[in-house]
């Protein structure tokens, strides 16, 4: 993965992650947030956050909506979340937001959920290579068919 | 406040069908304050709809937007444009909401996107509690400030029933018994001999059982 290797800022055809990231858990996703990059033949763009609890469903369901084929969030373990419940508030929202993807017949499994160990650069690195392959299991958002 | 509850997204989709111009309107008071039909919520409900929608094969065109209540005439005045160039409007308010909205764009359909379930309280976060049924004869100054009607389980105007056991109901292990909670509190009040006198049969014709009701101030009225 490498910000120097960068993907089209659109979707376009192939598959596209929104990937959200704690800005504690990991420098790298800080020195990367914004930027599109491709890992694995998937779209990425990283977006941090002061706090993962500062995800809103909402980010969820737009990314969706407006051409994501998933939707990640790293979070830091729970013990070491800065401000003491941010990474299990961000859990929960993303069950919800999970919740109303099964009501409507959209895979939550495009909504991914995982913890990354705070400035563990290989583990950024491997959550999104995860992640991808994953995603090319999933393919394409049905929304985009 | 009253409180309600999102609905499933499929079902208000279900009732959308045919429709190519959908407005989700909110309600930035109650419903906001419950997190079940606020700007947020409304956001979340036209997003998920949107998806819902196209999924289906329907391409319908849906908007938002969130009146201060949708319970006062001129409130409902300022989101009019919206919902006259809407085919249906999902109100995301309480039932009155839906039912004010309806009497002032008939004939447009306006239908309910929560389900309104009690008056109550916000516990703490996350969390609301009923706490009164608006029997419409209050009297709760008996009971220490614990409604029995909207709290016990039978509404017993003389409790506790039979089935109290730790302090918690009959019907629920998690569920405070409500007569115990009054006599913690008579107690602490130091006003446990107002149970020695038995409470009457309450007269009902007061609440739902006696019809739709009203509240008339004369000097008020126009
Ligand atoms: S007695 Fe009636 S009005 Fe009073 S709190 Fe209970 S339900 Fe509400
Ligand atoms: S256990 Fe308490 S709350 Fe439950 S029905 Fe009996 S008196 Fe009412």
């Amino acid at each position: 993965m490498s910000a120097n290797n960068p993907a089209p800022d659109k979707p376009g055809n192939g598959l596209y992650l929104v990937a959200f990231c704690c800005a504690n858990s990991s420098s790298k996703a800080t020195e990367l947030s914004k930027a599109v990059f491709e890992v694995e033949g998937v779209t990425i763009r990283l977006v941090t956050l002061a706090c993962s609890s500062k995800l809103e469903i909402l980010h969820v369901l737009r990314a969706l909506e407006t051409g994501a084929d998933g939707v990640g969030l790293w979070t830091c373990p729970a013990k070491a979340c800065k401000f003491g419940r941010g990474s299990i508030r961000a859990g929960k929202r993303i069950e919800r937001a999970r919740r109303i993807l099964d009501q409507i017949g959209l895979e939550s499994k495009r909504v991914f959920l995982a913890e990354l160990n705070p400035d563990d650069e290989k583990d950024l690195d491997e959550a999104l290579k995860q992640t991808a392959a994953e995603m090319t299991k999933l393919g394409k958002s049905p929304l985009k068919t | 406040m009253i409180v309600a509850k999102a609905k499933d997204i499929n079902e208000i989709a279900d009732k959308l069908a045919g429709y190519g111009k959908i407005l989700v309107a909110g309600c930035a008071t109650c419903v906001a304050e419950c997190m079940a039909g606020g700007e947020k919520e409304t956001a979340i409900t036209a997003s998920a709809l949107r998806m819902a929608l196209k999924l289906r094969g329907n391409q319908a065109e849906v908007n938002e937007i969130t009146a201060e209540r949708q319970c006062e005439w001129e409130l409902i005045e300022e989101i009019a444009t919206q919902v006259n160039e809407a085919e249906i409007v999902v109100s995301l308010a309480c039932g009155v909401g839906v039912a004010c909205m309806s009497e002032r764009f008939e004939p447009k359909p306006i239908i309910p996107g929560v389900n309104t379930v009690f008056l109550g309280h916000r516990e703490k976060a996350g969390l609301w509690m009923e706490r009164c049924a608006a029997c419409g004869d209050c009297t709760v100054d008996r009971t220490g400030g614990i409604c029995p009607v909207a709290r016990c389980a039978k509404s017993l105007q003389n409790g506790p029933c039979g089935g109290s056991n730790d302090g918690k109901c009959e019907i629920d292990p998690d569920v405070d018994c409500a007569w115990h909670l009054i006599i913690e509190r008579l107690k602490a009040m130091g006003k446990l001999e107002n149970l020695k006198e038995n409470t009457p049969p309450k007269n009902w014709a007061t609440s739902r059982d006696g019809g739709p009701r009203k509240v008339v101030i004369e000097d008020v009225e126009e």
